[in-house]
């Protein structure tokens, strides 16, 4: 048995024996020196890859303590959350085994509850309260609303991000342009198409005992 | 929606200044008085099945109009809501837009309000129904977005029952005609009581549909763990086990290629581990509270980190460690201070006020076990959480206005005029810069002495020793100085004089018809723009009556203009000189003040725990034998602090 402060022998290397001593020493010696270059190939190799690694760490932990100023990056509730891909969605008792078939019970399931009635006439009991001024949008309120956005949130489908938004705003012009197009959606009373196309990302609940149903996630 | 009351105060969630710690701390608070009045507390807690996608739209338009919202508005937010479209991504599939036609998009900005505004009728309705029934009863709600609780507090656990039942049956209904489901399978019963055996009486809901209820030994609610007793022990052990496992998983840290540094360990326990840890903690500490077992958990894992951060041995002693990494003794003390000086600033519907004294609760209705409803002696041996609420605010000077016409966005002086108020300050701290800073400053001051209609102040304030603040202002007209005005106070922090000074100076040139344009000149730009700061700050009822001189001063004529220019102390520019010796050179009377700022309180918590910290450690017994002195440069000893980076 091999206790672990034990080498283990190169298998590569003849048995040394009185009869073939000449060769086996030239050979020896011939390996002895193809082996001490490999040696220094396989450390140059561990070196370089331990340098890479080093300005690579060194290079992420300044990136996360001083320029971002972001250490909960290194916790796991920022990490990409993975999907099993193990267990089939089932919904309706039918396994969803293609991608239409997924991409419907999902949409389903997060919009069964369209056409649930309602009764507004509990409303009536409750007093109107007084009515609430609306003064327009102002251009102070833009910059501090968008001051408070990270700027590594995910974009939306036309893929401009707040980090994108901050230098466009720092413009006045441009500023002035956007707080108009606040208070045209007020005014008009209309929230234009563009802005409506939302993406969903699934992610899964935590703590499920399965996950076999869009309610899961 | 604060400022015309439409929001029911035991609606937490989703709306500023309404967390999960008040939902805990108004539910630990009741619960203790209640067992004064030898009144136990039953919960029942219950959840709405898929809140957002179930919101209805015809619903949600009359509460919108219910809320004062005008006809324009609330078209705009049913354009807002139609038509929307939503792409579905599945670990990098996606997939053609779906048209999703139903409740509020989740993950906007305005669906967390939104839905706060759809739950509100409800609740008031439930309020309303169960005040006019033949048999009053008396339940209370509270709700956290989807996650409401009815809670009961009688003395017989059978009467209690009853009355859970019957306002569940009330609150379902309303719930199934606002187009809302309960989760049955999420139900959860739950007693509070002080007695030996947790009870264990089942609750029986199949009369309304649900199912039996049995109570576990512990509950979970948003993120608490509540036991029958309320001593938490379950909860801080959860957390500071979690801790524990994060800390190990750290140390994979620090086999990484070298490893990462003392100091970024030392951010990153304070950062990303502290705050889980001490998730929750305002509910159980409390003066007169069993907090030995709970405290003891915390130590046990800041020693951990202690000890991960320092790479030091395991037997090196904890008082030790924790002064060389500059970690603080878990400091809930502080923490707590600051907790409770946060109550002052809440808008007037919040839950909380009706739990406080008459003195603080805003004009709102006392609750059943408020403290202002318990008699002398049931006052005297009440121990909760919002009795060191009521203590601590009454050392402080109330100064929030937050619901103020004036700090409503749209409204303030920065909205309508912020092209003519400027701030000038040098571009970095460099001498250079400083130069060329004061090259312009001392052209602009020049120009404002020469001009008509102009005027300079230069304002300074210093705090003194005996914590007596002077403020002093020099009013500049034509090369001379027409006016100098100061003032003292009490217990107030350095930025406040600063403030103080400069609205010393502002006041009587605002009001004077012949003057155009001011050139204010101080050595403090922090405080000059907390003048126009949006958010709620603690001086607002302090600045309230310069900013509505500011905005008659500016919307009197378009060409009136306010410039603040910042003068850095070490410039020693000779006219801020003259103002900077006359505050040393002030004598100082010390004015009797029985309150502290908000300001000044909040200092003074950080002194005074920095200061035990030293002492404690000063004295410690073992200092001399496990651990020794540090000495500075100058062979002094270091103290221990947590400031920059520690000692």
């Amino acid at each position: 048995m091999k206790t672990p402060g034990q080498r283990s022998p190169n298998p590569g290397a003849l048995p040394n024996t009185p009869r073939n001593g000449g060769i086996n020493s030239a050979l020896t010696a011939s390996m002895h020196t193809a082996n001490m270059e490999t040696l220094r190939t396989v450390k140059t190799y561990k070196t370089a890859i331990g340098e890479a690694k080093r300005v690579f760490f060194d290079k992420k932990i300044h990136e996360i303590a001083s320029s971002n100023k972001r250490p909960w990056d290194l916790m796991s509730w920022i990490k990409k959350k993975t999907l099993s891909s193990i267990e089939t969605i089932s919904y309706e008792s039918q396994a969803c085994n293609t991608l239409l078939s997924l991409w419907n019970a999902l949409h389903c399931s997060y919009n069964s509850v369209a056409d649930r009635p309602v009764n507004t006439n509990i409303l009536n009991d409750i007093p109107q309260s007084n009515v609430i001024e609306w003064p327009p949008f102002s251009r102070q309120e833009f910059k501090d609303a968008i001051a408070k956005c990270s700027t590594s949130s995910m974009s939306g489908p036309d893929h401009v991000s707040w980090k994108h938004l901050k230098p466009i705003i720092a413009n006045d012009k441009c500023l002035e342009k956007i707080v108009y197009i606040a208070n045209a959606c007020i005014v008009h009373e209309t929230w234009p198409p563009q802005f409506k196309a939302a993406t969903s990302v699934v992610i899964p609940k935590p703590n499920k005992k399965s996950y076999n149903t869009p309610k899961s996630f | 929606m604060s400022a015309n009351s439409f929001l029911d105060p035991n609606q937490l969630g989703g709306i500023r200044q309404r967390s999960t710690i008040d939902a805990g701390l108004y539910l630990t608070h009741i619960i203790c008085p209640g067992w004064l009045k030898q009144c136990h507390t039953s919960v029942i807690a219950f959840n709405v099945a898929q809140f957002f996608p179930s919101l209805n739209r015809l619903f949600l338009t009359k509460c919108l109009g219910k809320a004062g919202l005008s006809p324009s508005i609330i078209n705009f937010f049913n354009s807002y809501h139609t038509n929307r479209s939503t792409t579905y991504t599945w670990n990098g599939f996606t997939f053609p837009p779906f048209n999703t036609n139903v409740g509020v998009s989740q993950g906007s900005v305005l669906s967390s309000i939104i839905s706060a505004m759809y739950m509100v009728p409800i609740i008031k309705t439930f309020k309303k129904r169960i005040k006019n029934l033949k048999e009053k009863i008396p339940s209370d709600i509270l709700s956290f977005v989807d996650d409401s609780l009815l809670i009961s507090q009688e003395k017989s656990y059978e009467l209690s029952s009853v009355f859970l039942l019957c306002s569940y049956n009330i609150m379902s209904k309303l719930l199934f005609n606002a187009g809302l489901v309960t989760e049955h399978s999420k139900l959860e019963v739950f007693y509070f009581t002080r007695s030996q055996r947790p009870p264990n009486h089942p609750l029986d809901l199949t009369s309304v549909g649900g199912p039996v209820l049995t109570p576990k030994p512990i509950w979970r609610y948003l993120g608490f763990f509540f036991d029958c007793k309320l001593n938490f022990h379950h909860h801080t052990h959860f957390y500071a086990t979690k801790c524990l496992s994060t800390l190990n998983a750290m140390r994979l840290l620090g086999n990484a290629y070298r490893g990462i540094l003392p100091l970024q360990k030392r951010l990153f326990y304070r950062t990303c581990i502290l705050p889980i840890a001490l998730y929750g903690f305002q509910l159980w500490f409390f003066k007169g509270a069993p907090i030995v077992h709970n405290i003891y958990e915390l130590k046990k894992m800041q020693r951990r980190a202690a000890l991960w951060v320092t790479d030091a041995f395991c037997t090196a002693p904890s008082k030790g460690i924790e002064a060389i990494t500059g970690l603080i003794l878990i400091h809930l003390c502080k923490l707590n201070r600051r907790h409770h000086l946060r109550y002052a600033s809440i808008p007037p519907s919040h839950a909380i006020n009706s739990l406080l004294d008459t003195a603080h609760s805003k004009n709102q209705t006392p609750h059943r076990f408020a403290t202002s409803n318990l008699t002398d002696k049931q006052q005297v041996k009440l121990k909760s959480p919002i009795k060191d609420v009521n203590e601590c605010l009454n050392g402080v000077i109330s100064c929030f206005d937050p619901t103020h016409l004036l700090f409503s966005p749209g409204m303030r002086v920065v909205d309508h005029f912020s092209s003519r108020i400027t701030f000038h300050s040098p571009l970095s701290s460099s001498d250079e810069d400083i130069y060329a800073h004061m090259q312009k400053l001392d052209h602009a001051f020049k120009q404002s002495q020469t001009l008509p209609y102009h005027i300079a102040i230069i304002a300074d304030g210093g705090v003194k020793k005996s914590n007596v603040a002077l403020a002093v202002t020099h009013i500049w007209i034509d090369n001379h100085v027409t006016n100098q005005l100061s003032l003292q106070a009490m217990n107030i922090t350095l930025l406040e004089t600063e403030l103080m000074s400069i609205g010393l100076g502002l006041t009587p040139t605002l009001v004077n018809n012949s003057v155009y344009n001011i050139t204010v000149i101080t050595d403090s730009m922090g405080a000059a723009k907390k003048l126009l700061e949006s958010r709620p700050n603690p001086h607002q009822r302090a600045i309230l009556p310069i900013i509505n001189l500011i905005k008659s001063f500016l919307s009197k004529n378009n060409r009136n203009a306010i410039h603040f220019w910042q003068c850095p102390k070490k410039a020693e520019w000779p006219r801020h000189k003259l103002v900077d010796d006359q505050v040393k050179t002030l004598n100082d009377t010390s004015i009797l003040s029985s309150k502290n700022s908000h300001l000044f309180s909040q200092k003074k918590e950080v002194d005074d725990i920095l200061k035990e910290w030293q002492t404690t450690f000063a004295t410690s017994q073992k200092k001399g034998q496990l651990f020794l002195d540090f000495e500075d440069e100058k062979q002094r000893v270091i103290t221990p602090t947590y400031t920059k980076g520690g000692s």
